[in-house]
């Protein structure tokens, strides 16, 4: 699995179900050590996008953002989650490092995140219908003009 | 063990700021941090005051790399950095140069931080005075070697200037750009 999917789907874990992701990581961490590599922060970043015209980044605004940065048995883990609290991030972080490494416990780690990646599904699929109900016709609009 | 230990905590730093803030308005007050910093209140200190959007220069490579990355000031030169760690009992090199701020941006000169062996005893004794004491407040000393008070004397012009945290194990003493310091040894 690619890590950015990994980060995504550990993330949309950390949305649905925050208590499942830290008793996994406090798991995973009663059996190796874990060193942290910064200390994790939370707090309001500003949040880059961009258009889909041109390219061009901009910022929409501010949001609640936490980081974390560990190492587990050797194997370095990130996290950075919207909205989240920093121990859900530091969670998250245990859980990439272990899963990023091949330690034991990673069987879990993927397990956790395909519930993420099914709720990402679903999520994706609610926005898509969304989007359908908004969609017009501009060429249906000039004919009827 | 997932959580972090003491001085990194969002609580002991706010203990630690608020004690901090405690010995600035009160220049040469000693004041206790606890164990906080693990035997280092410099450490306690900088875990507080220093964060990624400022620049750290460890003169002595006082710091560990663990210690650093839990930091994550960038590194910066000596005549750049808004925050120095040295070691006190040894002098400072011949021409060291400090970032003592502007007279446009007085604010970004440099808050030096002295590791010594005791903070309120020994044998150096200063008096201090100067905004935050209504009377000259003495402060004793052990390993710190005098040169870094001659090199912070060649920094001062207010309102630039060096701010000085002087600090042992436990303990912190801070002395502001705007105290007179008169040795009484």
């Amino acid at each position: 699995m690619d890590r950015i999917d990994l980060a995504a789907d550990l993330a949309a874990v950390a949305a649905e179900s925050p208590a499942d992701l830290a008793a996994l990581a406090h798991r995973l961490a009663a059996g190796l050590p874990v060193r942290h590599l910064g200390v994790p922060q939370e707090g309001l970043a500003l949040l880059t996008m961009e258009d889909g015209v041109c390219g061009d980044r901009f910022h929409l605004g501010e949001a609640a953002l936490a980081v974390a940065h560990v190492e587990v048995g050797g194997s370095a883990g990130g996290a950075a989650i919207l909205g989240a609290t920093t121990a859900t991030a530091v969670a998250a972080a245990v859980c990439d490092a272990v899963a990023a490494g091949g330690l034991p416990g990673a069987e879990a780690v993927h397990a956790l995140a395909a519930r993420g990646r099914a709720a990402r599904a679903e999520r994706d699929r609610r926005r898509a219908q969304m989007r359908a109900a908004t969609r017009v016709d501009f060429a249906e609009l000039g004919e009827s003009a | 063990m997932i959580t972090l230990a003491e001085p990194w905590t969002a609580a002991a730093q706010g203990r630690i700021n608020r004690a901090l803030l405690a010995a600035l308005a009160h220049p040469g007050e000693v004041v206790d941090l606890g164990a906080a910093g693990g035997g280092r209140a410099a450490l306690a200190a900088l875990a507080t005051l220093a964060d990624a959007a400022v620049a750290l220069c460890d003169l002595h490579r006082l710091l560990d790399p663990a210690e650093r990355s839990l930091l994550g000031a960038g590194e910066a030169g000596a005549a750049e950095a808004p925050f120095v760690l040295a070691d006190g009992a040894r002098a400072p090199d011949a021409g060291l140069r400090l970032n003592a701020g502007t007279q446009l941006r007085p604010e970004s000169g440099a808050t030096l931080v002295l590791e010594c062996a005791e903070v309120g005893a020994g044998a150096l004794a200063l008096q201090l005075s100067g905004p935050g004491n209504a009377a000259a407040r003495g402060l004793r000393l052990d390993g710190l070697d005098p040169a870094w008070l001659a090199l912070r004397e060649e920094h001062a012009g207010f309102p630039c200037g060096l701010d000085l945290v002087l600090a042992d194990r436990r303990r912190v003493a801070c002395i502001p750009r705007t105290t007179c310091i008169r040795r009484n040894d």
